[in-house]
């Protein structure tokens, strides 16, 4: 998928997001924010000729699964790296507070909303 | 998880795909359908005892019922079917390109309703329980 739609997708999500309430709806933020920062992620990597617009990853795991794990590898500097580290949050955010049942608290949103804002200023450089 | 903690994530996710609409979070819509008819699915799996209560299912295939000695009853086959449709939705809308559809939209919310009454009818009031809920053992025994 094109950089653009990727943009556009996560454009979306973090428009419904301003519609939720981040306690009562924090399970559906944090989803919200784990799309944002794939599509983000996508687009970045798209963007920087890591991986083809054919080849969207949906999690982190999928890196290993390309067919071209060594251009990715070899093409991951420390300006763009972090959006894996931040995607590997999001994915344990997912799994512990949406799909599992640990309570919720301040904390736990605030590091969300932290690492969101970390996939956000690396997507802003890159599309700046 | 217990049938009852996955019931009250359910309701909460419930309550927040209230506040959208299948236009404008079209995307999000899916997914909080998907998210919380699985919450049921999995209560529905433990109070049959297809699985219990530390395997929970994170897509209808993930991993395969086929997996378990015990076969999904004829209702929960049912909602899984109606949920299964919600999931293949997600490549095409929600992590792929293609735009809001409001047949695609009606179709999903009513396969939300199907899901959702299939693996309640399962349910029952089984999670009401205190052997199925979060709250057995000394918080429940020291108010009685």
């Amino acid at each position: 998928m094109s950089p653009e739609i990727h943009l556009a997708k996560a454009a979306k999500f973090e428009e419904t997001v301003t519609r939720l309430d981040p306690t009562d709806d924090f399970e559906a933020i944090m989803w919200a924010y784990m799309h944002i920062s794939t599509h983000w992620a996508n687009a970045v990597f798209h963007s920087k000729g890591l991986t083809d617009i054919e080849f969207d990853f949906e999690h982190t795991f999928y890196i290993d699964r390309s067919p071209d794990r060594e251009r990715i590898l070899t093409g991951l500097d420390n300006s763009i790296s972090p959006l894996l580290d931040i995607l590997a949050i999001f994915e344990g955010l997912r799994t512990t507070y949406v799909r599992g049942p640990a309570p919720f608290g301040p904390e736990v949103l605030k590091r969300s909303q932290d690492a969101l804002q970390r996939a956000r200023a690396i997507t802003e450089d890159v599309f700046r | 998880m217990r049938p009852r903690e996955h019931i009250l994530k359910a309701r909460r996710l419930d309550a927040s795909l209230n506040k959208l609409s299948p236009e404008n979070d079209f995307e999000m819509v899916i997914d909080l359908c998907m998210l919380a008819a699985t919450h049921l699915l999995n209560a529905a799996l433990h109070v049959e005892g297809v699985t219990h209560g530390h395997s929970d299912q994170s897509h209808t295939k993930i991993p395969p019922m086929e997996y378990y000695c015990k076969t999904p009853g004829e209702v929960i086959q049912r909602g899984t079917d109606a949920l299964a449709v919600i999931e293949k939705l997600r490549p095409t809308y929600v992590r792929g390109p293609k735009p809001f559809d409001a047949l695609v939209a009606e179709s999903c919310l009513a396969n939300y309703a199907t899901a959702k009454n299939c693996f309640l009818k399962v349910i029952g009031d089984a999670a009401n329980s205190r052997e199925w809920s979060e709250l057995s053992g000394s918080i429940v025994e020291s108010t009685e």
